[in-house]
């Protein structure tokens, strides 16, 4: 078991430095001088090669690359070419609102997703589940800000029950933050569980038929409680496993959500630094996100040695 | 198991007339595809349908529907309706064109990496970590990367697209090599690019083409995000994702301007989606046409 | 489903009736973030709004716009105009708790001399600064130069910030992190998120002057412990954030959105008359075909002003106003010299002038810039004007990033180079001859466009060192119409914004420069 963990990690360090190696060679062929977005309007430019000079974007890309890795493998990320503060703390100060809303997220797509989907196979091919499976090809045909604009406009404009925009930090009180991540998380919800409730019904459906259900059934046990107790148990693999290969639909979900709604999380802080050219961010938060997807998988694949012992081998 | 992939035939004739009995078994799949080609037709024909999408007339702005401009004028004056027409062709193109480069790049890697046994170690190695980039800020780079407009919005959906086809492909080409089939191909000297185009090509079609409808959907879903972030688009150029995009100051006292570039996408996204989704139907009819409990 | 959402919904409601804005905290939008403390290392409006708050000046412009002292007691200046002795006030102190010195204010002087146009200008003029003890400072010119005061009482960007002596040693391109001023709140470090959220607080021991507040003279009355400049990237946001009282103060309110404003009582929206800005069409003389003056003539004859406006602002014709003027109009130096240059479209002039300038088709490469609306807007209704006048144009679609990086190229337009692009300047920056970047006419050296004109160097000299209002109208007069023959840039249009104000905010004070201090919250 150990023996596998490590492996696994081991084998994410080549995937690691090519992401490294793509997103830094990327970042820097795009157009765009961050040293002159820093001067402002009135530099000359002077000032803006002492800014260039200080950045150390007077380099060739490859010692650029080198001084950066090297930081990087240490764990100190450079410091913002935009704000200068160091990317790490940057990244720090935004990681609870992004968690905090993928995991909202994630518990209402469940919450909504896996009854509506175990219904839909249970019905399967009648017009329940066809309205469930309508609804839920319809949830990720709709843009998810055009969802959060209509949110905005209903739930906090009209019957003001939650915030227009802003975070308010756990440490001012858990409910203040499920509050304010509220309007977000259902704007998220409705796309991620449109996946979700479809991945469902078809491992519910897989599952109806092997013969340990046919012999619950014989034995006169009702559909609801074999539904409950014994089918979705073996169908919650798959639906795990795409909860976590969803989870990187679900970063770009939040990208979009963060700017509407002006949560000051990791998504938003991404858009930023790509639109002001602040390399350094964006390098480290892009690393970041591959180090929690490699993370993510690992633990999914992980589950799946939990629940089925054939992979621990 | 399904049509498609009983048996190996080599000639373009037999596929479309396979084709052709797959279409008379599958009616909502004709009818998903008749809308489509209705929506393209619109795309092709908007300079007969609409007026000049990009004349604008500030001193005309925002004004509600008229007998001149059918939906009204949006901020900078121009014709709704003629944006919305036009806006086809800008959404049907994104959709197909990164479909089918998903599609062609991906199935070319894919077999690569299906078959090649160290060079295919390395390409998944590559392409895991492409994946582990999440698509929407790979493709927000890329964009403002290319600043350049429709070109540009292709090749950035596109790119982030390529590894998810890959793994498909590879899997399936995995799969088919353990068929007997391919055995019995091999042994009578069948080798190289025939054997890929008479057996493995075939064989791998039906699940490519879901693959292919889904990575169309996604697509012009994703233009319409990189259209909001405000990056890659190309003003000139209408697009249904760029319409909401303008319209998003005026939603509270004109959100008609974001509801008819909204529904258009929806409707064409869902129209993909549903086509996919009876495609993959079609092809595994196990999936879908059990109810027993 | 929907009742899923409904029962998390009541479940919450308990709870969410929001911590509106009641509380002693002014929240501000302002257009853009604070990514910096320092005011002197860039000359970002929004750092420059932010600064005032952190910072004191010892001098600063009155609602009269005239210099008056701040953080100075006074000043004596000698008979032959060459000395000035500045005092400081009493009890003066820093955010660190220590006190503020001459030798502070000379170092922060040096500072801003290295980083300010106006400030090389005075500084390339000045004979010895220094501290003579611990509250007096003298500057000594080497020739009568009129600017001192207006130049060291600047109201914009750079402004002339006092900092502690060991923080204004640091190079002006290398930015001062720790934010140590002795203005009116002081910035509490440990709750800055850049992109996000910055927060002052009431500074306990800052002294505000007697009189009564005129825009940035006067006394700085803090009636608020706290103010936090939020960052809403989304306009649409912002605006529904003031309306529902979540926020209480929005730098500029797209005119779209001014109707969503009326019928209700939360929050108003204000024109803001003195602190407009106007928008230009910059000219690059030395990349073809504007590197010939006929062809630029034809470019002035290719544009008028409303259908920018127009796209800009929409039907609120009290949001702009058409404006040939070089400093503005309504202004000290606001003329109608030579403004039919600029304001009057005559496409077939342009095409017959440009037929006699010999244009052979050269295209003139727009930058699209779509990330910034009013920019979008402009490309959008420049393109089919400069079409119609016979010009030849090729679009390019691009960002603010990348405009504001390649202006900088002296290229060829295939290399990296541009013909022209917009931008938008301050009021306070356009009216003032010594700040505003069109006229200084000063070739390779001067500001993107590289505009070459010695007259106008030589009218610049002789404004700076005059101080009759009447020879300084004539000389800006003459600028003018230099400025229009040259064509550094074809001016779109005066904007006033609206700021959005939450309807029980009293006091606030209207001037070019948000200030936030005299505000106060009332019922």
């Amino acid at each position: 078991m150990i023996l596998y963990v490590v492996g696994r990690l081991l084998a994410a360090v080549p995937t690691l430095l090519i992401v490294a190696i793509f997103i830094f060679g990327l970042v820097h062929i795009a157009p765009g001088d961050p040293a002159i977005l820093i001067a402002g309007d009135n530099a000359n430019p002077e000032q803006v090669d002492k800014i260039r000079e200080r950045l150390h974007l007077d380099r060739s890309l490859p010692v650029q690359f080198g001084i950066w890795f090297g930081n990087a493998v240490t764990g100190d990320l450079g410091t913002s070419v935009y704000s200068g503060r160091p990317v790490t703390e940057l990244i720090a100060q935004r990681v609870e609102p992004t968690f905090l809303l993928a995991l909202y997220t994630i518990v209402l797509t469940v919450i909504i997703a896996v009854p509506l989907g175990t219904i839909a196979a249970w019905k399967a091919n009648g017009w329940l589940d066809r309205a469930i499976m309508g609804f839920s090809v319809a949830g990720f045909s709709v843009p998810v800000f055009a969802t959060s604009y209509l949110l905005i406009y209903v739930f906090a404009v009209e019957l003001r029950w939650f915030p227009v925009q802003g975070y308010k930090a756990l440490s001012k009180g858990p409910v203040e933050t499920l509050v304010s991540l509220t309007l977000p998380s259902i704007a998220l919800a409705l796309v991620f569980a449109a996946l979700i409730a479809r991945v469902t019904r078809a491992a519910v459906l897989d599952v109806i038929h092997e013969n340990f259900v046919r012999t619950l059934k014989a034995k006169g046990m009702g559909t609801r409680r074999i539904l409950v107790t014994h089918v979705l148990k073996t169908a919650g693999v798959p639906i795990v496993t795409v909860i976590g290969i969803g989870l990187a639909a679900l970063i770009g979900g939040v990208v979009v959500t963060e700017s509407v709604f002006n949560i000051p999380g990791i998504g938003r802080l991404t858009v930023d630094a790509i639109v002001r050219r602040d390399y350094p961010v964006v390098q480290g938060i892009i690393l970041f996100f591959s180090l929690t997807l490699i993370a993510v998988n690992l633990v999914v694949d992980l589950s799946y040695a939990l629940f089925d012992p054939r992979v621990r081998g | 198991m399904s049509e498609i992939a009983v048996a190996p035939r080599p000639l373009l004739v037999d596929l479309l007339a396979l084709a052709l009995r797959f279409l008379r078994a599958h009616r909502e799949v004709s009818v998903m595809l008749a809308l489509i080609a209705l929506m393209a037709l619109v795309g092709i024909l908007a300079p007969l349908l609409a007026p000049d999408p990009a004349a604008i007339n500030p001193a005309n702005r925002l004004k509600p529907p008229s007998a001149e401009h059918w939906l009204g004028t949006d901020h900078l004056g121009r014709d709704v309706y003629a944006r919305l027409v036009f806006g086809t062709r800008t959404s049907m193109s994104v959709g197909f064109s990164v479909a089918a480069a998903t599609t062609l790049i991906g199935v070319v890697i894919g077999l690569y990496a299906g078959f090649a046994r160290r060079g295919g170690a390395i390409v998944m190695r590559i392409n895991d970590a492409m994946m582990s980039i999440p698509a929407v800020l790979l493709a927000i780079a890329l964009a403002s990367l290319m600043s350049q407009g429709l070109t540009a919005v292709i090749v950035a959906i596109t790119i982030p697209e390529i590894p998810r086809m890959v793994r498909v492909v590879r899997a399936l080409v995995l799969g088919v090599r353990q068929q007997p089939y391919i055995a019995a191909a091999v042994s009578i000297g069948t080798r190289g690019v025939p054997l890929v185009m008479r057996h493995v090509i075939p064989n791998t079609l039906g699940p490519v083409l879901v693959q292919a409808t889904y990575a169309c959907a996604s697509a012009i879903i994703a233009s319409a995000v990189l259209a909001f972030l405000g990056v890659g688009t190309s003003p000139d150029v209408p697009s249904w994702g760029g319409m909401m995009a303008d319209a998003r100051r005026q939603f509270r006292l004109h959100p008609d301007l974001m509801l008819y570039p909204g529904l258009a996408l929806s409707a064409l996204v869902l129209i993909v989606n549903i086509l996919g989704d009876r495609l993959s139907d079609a092809m595994d009819p196990r999936k879908a046409r059990r109810g027993i409990l | 489903m929907k009742s899923i959402h409904l029962a998390i919904a009541a479940g919450l409601l308990a709870a969410a009736t929001p911590a509106l804005a009641q509380d002693n905290v002014l929240r501000l939008r302002m257009n853009g973030d604070i990514n910096t403390v320092d005011p002197i290392s860039t000359t970002n409006y929004t750092i420059r709004n932010s600064s005032y708050l952190i910072y004191d000046v010892l001098f600063a412009l009155d609602e009269n716009f005239e210099v008056q002292p701040q953080m100075a007691e006074g000043v004596e200046i000698s008979d032959d105009g060459l000395t000035y002795t500045i005092t400081l006030r009493d009890g003066l102190k820093f955010h660190d708790g220590s006190d503020v010195t001459a030798e502070d204010a000379v170092a922060s002087l040096k500072r801003w001399g290295k980083a300010d146009g106006l400030g090389k200008i005075m500084f390339s003029k000045l004979a010895s600064i220094e501290a003579t003890d611990d509250k007096t400072l003298v500057i000594t010119m080497a020739e009568p130069w009129a600017q001192v005061l207006p130049a060291i009482g600047k109201i914009s960007s750079n402004i002339p910030v006092i900092m502690p002596k060991r923080l204004a040693e640091q190079d002006p391109s290398d930015p001062v992190k720790e934010p140590i001023g002795s203005g009116p709140y002081k910035m509490v470090v440990d709750e800055w998120v850049p992109g996000s959220i910055a927060v002052y607080e009431a500074f306990e021991d800052y002294k505000p002057r007697s009189e009564p507040a005129s825009m940035a003279a006067g006394g700085k009355q803090t009636h608020f412990d706290r103010v936090e400049i939020i960052n809403i990237p989304d306009t649409a946001t912002a605006v529904d954030a003031l309306l529902v009282g979540e926020i209480d103060w929005m730098e500029e309110v797209p005119g779209d959105m001014l109707p969503l404003f009326e019928g209700q009582d939360e929050a108003q929206a204000v024109p803001a008359l003195q602190s407009g800005n106007s928008m230009q069409l910059v000219v690059n003389h030395l990349n073809p075909p504007f590197d010939n003056p006929k062809i630029r003539h034809a470019l002035q004859l290719a544009l008028e002003q409303e259908p920018f406006m127009q796209a800009i602002n929409g039907d609120n014709t009290d949001l702009y106003k058409i404006c040939g003027a070089v400093f503005f109009c309504d202004t000290p130096f606001a003329s109608d010299v030579n403004t039919d240059r600029v304001l009057k479209r005559d496409a077939e002039a342009a095409k017959a002038l440009l037929d006699e300038a010999g244009y052979d088709g050269t295209p003139v490469t727009l930058l699209h810039v779509t990330d910034i609306a009013s920019h979008d807007a402009a490309y959008s209704v420049l393109k089919p004007m400069l079409e119609e006048a016979g010009f030849v144009v090729e679009e390019q679609i691009t960002d603010w990033a990348t405009v504001a990086t390649r202006r900088a190229s002296k290229e060829p337009v295939a290399n990296g180079g541009w013909n022209v692009f917009f931008t938008g300047w301050g009021y306070i920056d356009q009216i003032n001859p010594m700040t505003n970047v069109y006229v200084a006419g000063a070739c390779e050296n001067g500001w993107f466009g590289w505009a070459c004109s010695q007259e106008l160097q030589d009218l610049r000299e002789k404004f700076a060192v005059t101080a009759d209002p009447a020879e300084q109208k004539k000389l800006a007069t003459r600028m003018q119409e230099v400025t229009h023959d040259l064509v550094p840039y074809v001016p779109v249009g005066q904007i006033f914004p609206s700021q959005g104000l939450a309807s029980n905010l009293q006091g606030y004070i209207d001037s070019p420069v948000p200030f936030f201090w005299n505000v106060s919250r009332g019922e």
